[in-house]
């Protein structure tokens, strides 16, 4: 509407005035009002806050904390090295759930899309990165110790990468052009890489054998495994001379003097391992800063908890197959101090009941997913320190290279060279009995092994081996045995399954051992559970992670695989 | 004169001034011959029209009113007559020198709309804007705003897809813009940001959505997803004190419910259960009639130079289940004096709110699934008098027990100060600063006792915890509007500065094994865990700032031609280091043909019919602040140094300083029509909305970068649709009359892009995660796709062994399910329909007969498919818990059951079609006739029903789901608490 014509001067002016002010007014306030900087209060970022050198220090927790993650995250290597071989596994469990991904690793069906691939990736390049930032920092790489064991650490992640997925790219600067992504190393290239950086740090790591700490001792021992595998990773390269050179790292370790098997099978998976002499490296898990290991959580039924009146979750997810218990011989103590089988008892002594019936761990599976598995199947896994309260096994240690693993690797390349350096194949035996005399306290003489018995056969019956009928209603065996007569070291094999179950150990062991006369190994040969031979190796590696190759199209996927997304 | 004309040159706004005072001279302009007359010229509500023109008819001799509406006009004789004409009033004719009354000439295009920092006479509308006035607001048993609007707005779905009387109505305009960002419309209340819950429904006076980017781009990075204009009722100048008070009491019951084997099917062994001798309703134990009431009171009124209005409600609302409830008590208040003779307004408001309810989440403490799980055979309590618990039994806990052993509040305030300056010198020169502050108060406090089954299967006595969330909200906002008419031509321009600084503070901190449960919540420092180093403690703090300045100019020639024009400029802190501000400019077009020459013959049936085109820029802010920046996390990293335990540092976001806003174009093209004299009414828009920019959560390697996730401005989707909304008043008698509204939208939403040159990502994602331990997604989110589409296994049938049997779509052939379907995707899944309605619609009717009304509000949504989780858990053989009865059916025509050796799993099976239509309010009142009195002035009393009936295919609970994340639509949740039905008795008086 029009507004009056008859405006008085003076209204006017003071009109003129109170605009002028609140024009004014205006400019003061938008000028002061457009500053869009950010404040930072609660949370660290390096564009608003200048670190003090204390930070800076505090930026190495990663090269350490990272290895935590790799081996107890979730789907960690914890998982990976074991869930697809053929000592346990994770079925559908009736009743409970679980089974989902773990069925695939079972039987060897991978894909890009698995949990496993990607955490494993994830994990151990957020170490690599953590250590390349590291040294990059003259600050914090101050000394030649740091630079060495952070080096070694980085080793430690590539090793760890190069044994899941071969194909790896190898990045070991921290400062990038913009928009460089990195393209995948030739497996030699990487291999070499690895070799020459533990060979070059090794000796610089330092002789102090703490928890946490990286000495001098686990670089050799991680060289070692690295010869040790040489031949399974290239099996179109093979080549003696790398035993030799395992054993030559594994002397250094034996002849050092500090290390020694302890007393008890069991002292080396206490919730604190400090004690054991056999720890040549170890991860250190705690009740406040770092908690990880989940077997109790995995393994043991709901109401079985009760036991150790271990409160944290529980699922008792896990099977252990019971051709692999039938290798156990008699007599030896690992079976129990590994597992526990029967009905089960509370604290207190009284029966646990399970919705009315007791619990009573059955040896014998169903299968691992048709039906599946019902909630009292299978033996418990009771390795690892199970203590009341929080604790389960929430907080034990993790004995990442032992002693008799040490020993039992150069008892292998002493059978597979057939001798070196002086040393016998009866040596090798020796060695191996070395480390079983523990677990056979009430009779030593079952503990003694032959060479003979170490080349021979496997006492693993393997096989496919499934019940797909009903609880409560007739059975339905399917059955199809191979044996493992023809596995080559197969006694030698079954000793590692018995010493090393639940160590991330499995995976690497049975890609490792061939079936004779063949160019297939345990692996992808022989069948297990619900897990069938196969017609090709392309499993001994892993499928590169979908969310990697999403993330940089240089990728390639490994070779027998497509990309499931 | 000149010194105004400074002034408006000052605002950019003279264009009109010196045309509108030429004409002035005509008023006084006296000649020698003919009769002098003089008149008023008024509306129909007394008020003086300024600038009418006056006309002696048949002649050129003519005059506009003044100030005042008094014209003065020389006329060729006494008996001459006058022809009256006024922008949106119809002409009149009348006798020299009488004074005249005008009729709006068409009462629905002068209807005021709220278009944003302004007002706009809805037949100047150039853009696609919706206003529902207080009159047709559903009533009812009404807990937010939104479902005072829910089916009256064309393009606005409003769904409440979950009974917790806490939970408010989730809200979508026109599509899905944003993967991460927000997709749910601004909400104004007065002008500033709150929500749809801000203030009482009751306090609403209308709601006015804009819809289309030109008329939302004025609010830049905020008005994207559309922006919702809520305005609360005011008191008026020289208007009688009123009273109102307008109460309900209403009671809620669970509209459906889940059909799960009972005790004699326990006993008949058709699940894994024990017979345990009871047989106990879960859900009875856990759920009751619900009682709600529910109390205004509003006082308004004014007198010549102040208003004021005061508006209480109280509202005590009890949820289906027990120990769940919600209390609120809301102010609103406002006051405003005028001085100076109308120059200087001074506005004062406070709006408060209370909320408070109590410590069980029903929905995420799985009390109503437990409740559906739990063996019907088992008791409630133990024979110690503790209750029964079962803990062998994996997830398995008392939901008697969740309810009952829990004690807490979470309490929360909002209080709202605003105050207002306007200087209006000269007039329609108005000059506006608003300042206003909020703050937001939140507390949580409660305690799980021993016998709570957390604590009771941990070994653990007592879990007591308190937080706090604080936040304060300021806002500045500066505007000048200068609005002009004069003959044929109205003229509007408008600048404006805005400011909004928001901060937000947390605390919490709980303890763990007390003494006893004497103490709760109330003494948390004499817990154990504080002692072991195990209790819980943690606060943050964070705060952004958006800046605006921003502009807009409407012009309109003869109500025929209308233009507006605006542009925002903003930034936030938010965004990353090279793009502090954005540019949010908008055009559009209105031109009303029924107004032209050439339509003159329509007359007589046209009322109106307007096309409006336009085309607009908004945006969205990102959700989080921050996000540009490498940050580092602080703790988690913790390593073991020579024996002692060191914190460390490491970076937990890679930093991106091109972080911007998402950016959406939109172009709208719409119809205004009316015809049989404003008997039928309605609008119908087309559109086109394009988002570039659309932030995504990239996989990037590592290293180079610090993390292995990247948040970029990268992809690109597409919305595009159509919305019809008619209203008619087909039977209109004296005692009679029937008005009915229907709305109807159909939006399409496709994804174009997620990778550019820097970002490259795959152009497939697996998305729609349903939990363990069925672990799987359900749908595909595809380039150059819709979003929403469910792609798994496809389910033709069941095998003799009980196992689903699929289809392999790469074969053709028939499969019985094996797990490597599962993670095989690229052989066996299949597209198997959309989650995302095509069509929503509205259809509103009021009956009125005599003192007697009846309304009837319909919703219904059309064309997708619904994930019912609750069969895809529930309905399976191999789970050892409660089962649906429908478990034991066979799913498909082959007769085959399935067999517990078919895990639960994701198959077509589980998808159903969700196309529903249902009746959600209906109203039935009775206006009491009353005698004259001095006390009461109107007594109005309702029977009401919400969620009445729903026709629909679907065979889960309830269709109508919540629109929550894109990346999850169509899922209905086996754990949400389920929707209720509730009949409403209410009362309003007037006093």
């Amino acid at each position: 509407m029009l507004h009056s014509k008859t405006v008085t001067t003076m209204k006017a002016i003071y009109n003129k005035i109170i605009v002028s002010a609140m024009v004014g007014a205006a400019g003061l306030t938008i000028g002061g009002c457009t500053n869009l900087d950010e404040t930072i209060y609660s949370r660290l970022a390096s564009e608003k806050y200048e670190f003090t050198d204390a930070d800076l220090e505090a930026t190495i927790a990663p090269v350490y904390s990272s290895l935590r993650d790799v081996y107890w995250g979730w789907f960690g290597m914890a998982d990976i090295m074991d869930e697809s071989s053929d000592v346990w596994g994770i079925p559908n469990r009736i009743g409970i759930g679980w089974g989902d991904l773990y069925i695939s690793l079972h039987k060897h069906e991978f894909n890009a899309g698995i949990g496993h691939f990607s955490v494993n990736w994830a994990n151990n390049y957020a170490g690599v990165n953590a250590c390349n930032q590291i040294l990059a920092n003259e600050l914090v790489a101050s000394s030649e110790l740091i630079k060495a064991q952070v080096r070694a650490y980085r080793a430690m992640y590539y090793y760890n990468l190069f044994d899941l997925f071969r194909n790896i790219p190898l990045d070991t600067t921290f400062v990038h052009p913009d928009g460089w992504t990195p393209e995948q190393a030739a497996p030699e290239v990487t291999y070499k890489w690895i070799e020459s950086e533990l060979k070059e740090v090794a000796d610089q790591c330092g002789d102090d054998i703490s928890l946490g700490k990286l000495s001098k001792y686990a670089a050799y021992m991680q060289l070692a495994k690295l010869y040790l595998n040489h031949d399974a990773w290239f099996p179109n390269n093979k080549d003696n001379s790398y035993y030799q050179k395992c054993i030559d790292c594994l002397n250094v370790i034996i002849n050092s003097g500090k290390f020694a098997l302890a007393t008890n099978y069991s002292d080396n998976f206490l919730e604190d391992i400090s004690a054991s002499p056999e720890i040549i490296f170890g991860i250190v898990y705690e009740n406040k800063y770092a908690s990880g290991n989940f077997m109790a959580n995995l393994w043991i039924h709901n109401a079985g908890r009760a036991r150790w009146n271990f409160s944290g979750w529980a699922t008792g997810g896990g099977v252990v197959f019971p051709q692999f218990l039938d290798i156990y011989e008699e007599g030896d103590t690992r079976l129990e101090n590994t597992w526990t089988g029967g009905p089960q008892y509370a604290l207190d002594g009284s029966p646990i009941y399970l919705d009315g019936e007791p619990l009573d761990y059955g040896r014998e599976l169903h299968s691992i997913d048709n039906p599946g598995c019902y909630p009292m199947e299978s033996w418990r896994l009771v390795k690892y320190e199970i203590k009341s309260g929080d604790f389960g096994s929430s907080y034990d240690d993790v004995p990442y290279f032992r002693y008799a693993d040490a020993l039992l690797m150069k008892a292998e390349c002493l059978l597979r060279l057939g001798g070196y350096n002086g040393e016998t194949e009866d040596d090798a035996a020796a060695l191996v009995t070395q480390v079983r005399a523990r677990n056979f306290k009430a009779d030593p003489s079952k503990a003694k092994v032959t060479a003979a018995q170490l080349k021979g056969g496997s006492k693993y019956n393997y096989g496919h081996r499934e019940n797909t009928g009903e609880l409560g209603g007739a059975d339905n065996w399917v059955e199809n045995y191979q044996g493992g007569a023809d596995i080559e070291l197969g006694g030698l094999l079954d000793e590692l399954a018995r010493e090393f179950v639940c160590e991330a150990h499995r995976r690497d062991d049975i890609i490792r051992f061939m079936i004779k006369g063949s160019n297939m190994n345990v692996y992808c040969g022989k069948s297990w559970f619900c897990k069938d031979p196969e017609a090709d190796r392309h499993t001994d590696i892993f499928p590169i992670p979908q969310d990697a190759l999403d993330g940089n199209p240089k990728l390639k996927q490994n070779p027998g695989y497509t990309a499931a997304n | 004169m000149n010194r105004n004309l400074l002034c408006l040159l000052l605002m950019g706004g003279a264009l009109g001034a010196n045309a509108a005072e030429s004409t002035l001279p005509a008023v006084a302009a006296i000649t020698q011959q003919g009769v002098k007359v003089k008149g008023v010229v008024k509306d129909a509500k007394g008020e003086p029209i300024i600038g009418a023109t006056v006309t002696e008819k048949g002649t050129k001799n003519a005059t506009v009113t003044d100030y005042e509406g008094n014209y003065l006009l020389n006329v060729s004789s006494r008996n001459a007559v006058l022809t009256i004409s006024y922008v949106g009033y119809i002409n009149q004719e009348a006798k020299a020198g009488a004074d005249i009354i005008l009729q709006e000439d068409n009462a629905l295009l002068n209807e005021v709309v709220v278009i944003g920092y302004g007002t706009q006479r809805k037949g100047d509308i150039t853009s696609a804007i919706t206003s529902v006035k207080a009159e047709d607001f559903a009533q009812g048993n009404i807990h937010d705003a939104g479902d005072l609007i829910k089916g009256k707005v064309a393009g606005l779905t409003i769904s409440n897809g979950s009974g917790d009387p806490s939970v408010a109505s989730s809200i979508r305009l026109r599509g899905i813009i944003s993967l991460y960002g927000g997709n749910s419309p601004l909400v104004l209340v007065d002008g500033l940001e709150g929500s749809l819950s801000s203030v009482a429904p009751e306090n609403i006076e209308s709601i006015d959505v804009l819809k289309d980017a030109s008329a939302a781009a004025i609010y830049g990075t905020r008005g994207a997803a559309g922006v919702i204009l809520v305005t609360t009722k005011a008191g008026k100048r020289e208007a009688t004190t009123t009273a109102n008070y307008s109460g309900y009491v209403s009671l809620a019951t669970f509209g459906k419910k889940l059909d799960m084997m009972d005790g004699d099917d326990i006993r008949a062994g058709k699940t894994n259960y024990t017979d345990r001798g009871y047989d106990t309703d879960w859900l009875d134990a856990v759920s009751r009639t619900a009682l709600t009431h529910n109390h205004n009171v509003n006082v308004s009124g004014g007198n010549k130079s102040t208003s004021y209005n005061a508006d209480f409600t109280y509202r005590d609302q009890q949820g289906v289940f027990i120990n769940t409830y919600s209390k609120e008590m809301r102010f609103n208040g406002g006051l405003s004096h005028w001085m100076f003779n109308d120059m200087l307004k001074l506005q004062f408001n406070i709006l408060k709110r209370w909320h408070e309810n109590g410590p069980v989440d029903a929905a995420g403490q799985m009390v109503y699934r437990q409740a559906l799980m739990r063996n019907p055979t088992e008791p409630i309590y133990a024979e110690d008098g503790n209750w029964y618990e079962n803990f062998g039994i994996n997830y398995y806990y008392n939901p008697v027990s969740i309810l009952n052993e829990q004690t807490g509040e979470y309490k929360t305030e909002t209080t709202r100060l605003t105050g207002n300056i306007t200087l209006e010198p000269i007039r329609g020169w108005q000059t506006n600063l608003m300042l206003s502050t909020e703050r937001y108060n939140a507390h949580d406090e409660g305690y799980q006792s021993s016998n709570y089954y957390g604590q009771r299967a941990e070994y653990r006595t007592g879990y007591a915890y308190h937080s706090y969330a604080y936040n304060k909200t300021n806002n500045l906002e500066l505007t000048s509007t200068y609005k002009h008419q004069w003959g044929d031509h109205r003229f509007e321009a408008l600048v404006g500065y805005s400011y909004q600084y928001q901060v937000d503070e947390n605390f919490y901190a709980n303890n763990t094994n007390f003494l006893n449960d004497f103490f709760q919540y109330n003494n948390l420092g004499v817990g154990q865990y504080l002692k072991e180093g195990k209790a819980g403690m943690g606060s943050g703090k964070s705060d952004d700032t958006l800046v605006g300045f921003f502009g807009r100019v409407s012009y309109g020639f003869a109500d025929k031609y209308n233009v507006l024009l605006s542009m925002r400029r903003e930034g936030s802190s938010k965004f990353g280091e090279n793009h502090k501000w954005g540019s949010f400019p908008s055009a559009s077009l209105g031109w009303t043909i029924s107004n032209e020459k050439f339509m003159q013959s329509t007359k007589s049936w046209l009322d109106n019919l307007k096309l409006r085109a336009g085309f607009g820029v908004t945006g969205v802010v990102p959700a989080s602040r921050y996000q540009s920046l490498t940050t580092w996390a602080l703790g988690s990293p913790y390593y073991y140094d020579n024996g002692t335990w060191k914190q460390g540092l490491k970076v937990d976001q890679n930093p991106n300083p091109d972080l911007k806003w998402e950016k959406s174009t939109e172009y709208n093209v719409g119809i205004d029509f009316a015809v049989l004299g404003d008997r039928i009414w309605g609008n119908i828009d087309v559109y086109r909305k394009k988002t570039v920019d659309m932030l995504w959560w990239y996989d990037v390697p590592v290293p180079p970068n610090l993390y292995s996730q990247t948040l970029a401005n990268v992809g690109e989707m597409r919305n595009q649709g159509i919305e019809l909304a008619i209203n008619a008043i087909p039977v209109r008698t004296k005692d009679f009359e029937w008005k009915t509204t229907a709305t109807f939208a159909h939006n399409a939403t496709k994804l174009l892009s997620l990778s550019n040159d820097l970002y490259e990502t795959a152009n497939k994602h697996y998305i729609a995660y349903l939990g363990e331990p069925i672990s799987l997604t359900t749908q595909i989110m595809e380039v150059g796709k819709p979003l929403g589409q469910w792609h798994g296994l496809k389910s033709v049938g069941v095998s003799e062994n009980g196992l689903w049997l699929i289809e392999n779509p790469t074969t053709g052939a028939i499969e019985e399910f094996n797990d490597n379907m599962l993670t095989d995707k690229e052989t066996y899944y299949q597209n198997l329909g959309n989650a995302i309605p095509k069509i929503n619609v509205g259809w509103s009717n009021t009956f009125k007969y005599k003192d007697f009304d009846l309304n009837m509000q319909f919703t219904g949504q059309f064309g997708f498919k619904i994930l019912n989780e609750a069969r895809a858990y529930y309905q399976n053989n191999a789970v050892t818990y409660n089962r649906l009865k429908d478990a034991a059916v066979a799913p498909y025509a082959d007769g085959n059951v399935l067999k517990p050796a078919q895990k639960q799993t994701f198959v077509s099976y589980y998808l159903s079609n969700g196309n529903y239509l249902k009746l959600s309010n209906l109203t039935l009142g009775y206006n009491v006739p009353l005698k004259a009195n001095k006390y009461v002035k109107n007594v109005r009393a309702y029977l009401s029903a919400d969620n009445v009936f729903t026709i629909t295919s679907y065979n889960g609970l309830d269709p109508e789901l919540s629109n929550g994340d894109p990346q999850y639509s169509g899922i209905d949740s086996r754990d949400k608490y389920p929707t209720i039905r509730t009949y409403t008795f209410g009362l309003n008086v007037t006093f």
